[in-house]
């Protein structure tokens, strides 16, 4: 490969903001542990959106920043691959409830895709958008594959994938609250299925049961709804 | 040495990925293949090797810095969100409470009841 085939180096600007990314997430995450927590401390979330704003207020370019931001989203799919370990990890879990574990989490996961392309269907929602919604019951890193793949916007499909996750996590001790959902190992289902990693990553602070049913409904379900939508909307 | 196997078995799973994607031509992504051969790998080795352990569990405890870029990105569809920024709440909103009410409550009603807490390894961060 000739030299000038090399891709594009993150140069002064890219690792400006690589750096930048870093030190959010890091001071991110240590005020999120000062705030004890709170799901509404996400340093993705906040991360995002001082870059997002700095970049509108200082009138930079997007492709600005990705010469640095792209660097990270290489290692993205490495860490999808990385579930395959918690899902092995916990495979003993299920083997107690498999069958209402596969229930639950079919239906739900259907749930959560169908009401949402359902009712875009009813809000005149385009082709494209529909089949983005579709992937919302999917991890994200798995959303992205998916949606390129069945003719959704891929980044739109990762952050509707994100912001059902927080705000799942805000609602679902409510939830679980008002409805009498008490098992932990329901718990986690749910919020493995319907808010993904951010769900499980709180599930796993609250124990590490809750936090294994979780991680490993997201895995299983992220995998299952992946192997399916195609053959749905192709 | 350790991580540099650890990496070599995801870079490993994700080759297979393609290969399986490209002899079916599944509309299927790479990387859910990659995962389910993982698994699969995984279940023959009989074992997670340490490396592997060590560079998917950082991997995973810090996926959401990997997705900031990501977030950012919907910058470029700013004005399409704007315009249908209601609908898309109102539609996130729908289809984030019931599930989690639906999922729980078939779970709790099928599974036997939960009688001692068992412990499996818990994992991590963000989508």
């Amino acid at each position: 490969m000739r030299l000038t085939e090399l891709p594009a180096w993150p140069g002064l600007e890219g690792m400006f903001w690589l750096l930048l990314t870093l030190a959010l997430y890091r001071a991110l995450s240590w005020l999120r542990a000062r705030l004890n927590e709170t799901g509404w401390a996400q340093p993705l979330i906040w991360g995002a959106i001082i870059i997002a704003v700095l970049l509108v207020g200082l009138d930079i370019e997007l492709t600005r920043y990705q010469l640095g931001g792209n660097w990270l989203i290489y290692i993205l799919a490495l860490s999808t691959v990385s579930i395959g370990v918690p899902i092995y990890d916990n495979r003993h879990v299920i083997r107690a409830a498999a069958v209402p574990f596969l229930a639950a989490m079919c239906l739900g996961s259907a749930l959560a895709a169908g009401s949402a392309v359902m009712m875009a269907g009813l809000l005149d929602f385009d082709a494209a958008l529909r089949a983005t919604l579709a992937t919302k019951s999917i991890t994200s890193p798995m959303a992205f594959g998916v949606a390129s793949e069945i003719g959704g916007l891929p980044v739109l499909a990762m952050g509707i994938v994100i912001v059902t996750g927080n705000f799942g996590v805000l609602v679902a001790p409510k939830i679980f609250d008002v409805f009498g959902i008490t098992d932990p190992r329901a718990q986690g289902l749910a919020l493995g299925v319907v808010t993904h990693g951010i769900g499980t990553a709180e599930a796993v602070r609250r124990s590490a049961l809750i936090g294994s049913f979780a991680g490993l409904a997201m895995g299983v379900n992220g995998v299952v709804t992946s192997l399916i939508l195609p053959f749905v909307f192709l | 040495m350790q991580i540099i196997f650890g990496l070599a078995c995801l870079c490993l799973s994700l080759l297979a990925g393609e290969v399986v994607k490209d002899l079916t031509q599944a509309a299927i992504p790479a990387p859910v293949l990659a995962v389910v051969i993982l698994v699969a790998a995984l279940g023959v080795y009989g074992r997670v090797p340490d490396g592997l352990r060590l560079v998917g569990e950082f991997l995973l405890r810090h996926m959401a810095l990997f997705f900031i870029p990501v977030l950012v990105g919907m910058l470029a569809l700013s004005e399409m969100l704007l315009e249908i920024l209601g609908p898309l709440s109102l539609i996130i909103f729908v289809s984030t409470v019931v599930p989690l009410f639906v999922t729980g409550w078939i779970f709790q009603k099928l599974a036997p009841p939960f009688v001692t807490p068992d412990q499996g390894a818990p994992e991590d961060e963000t989508n």
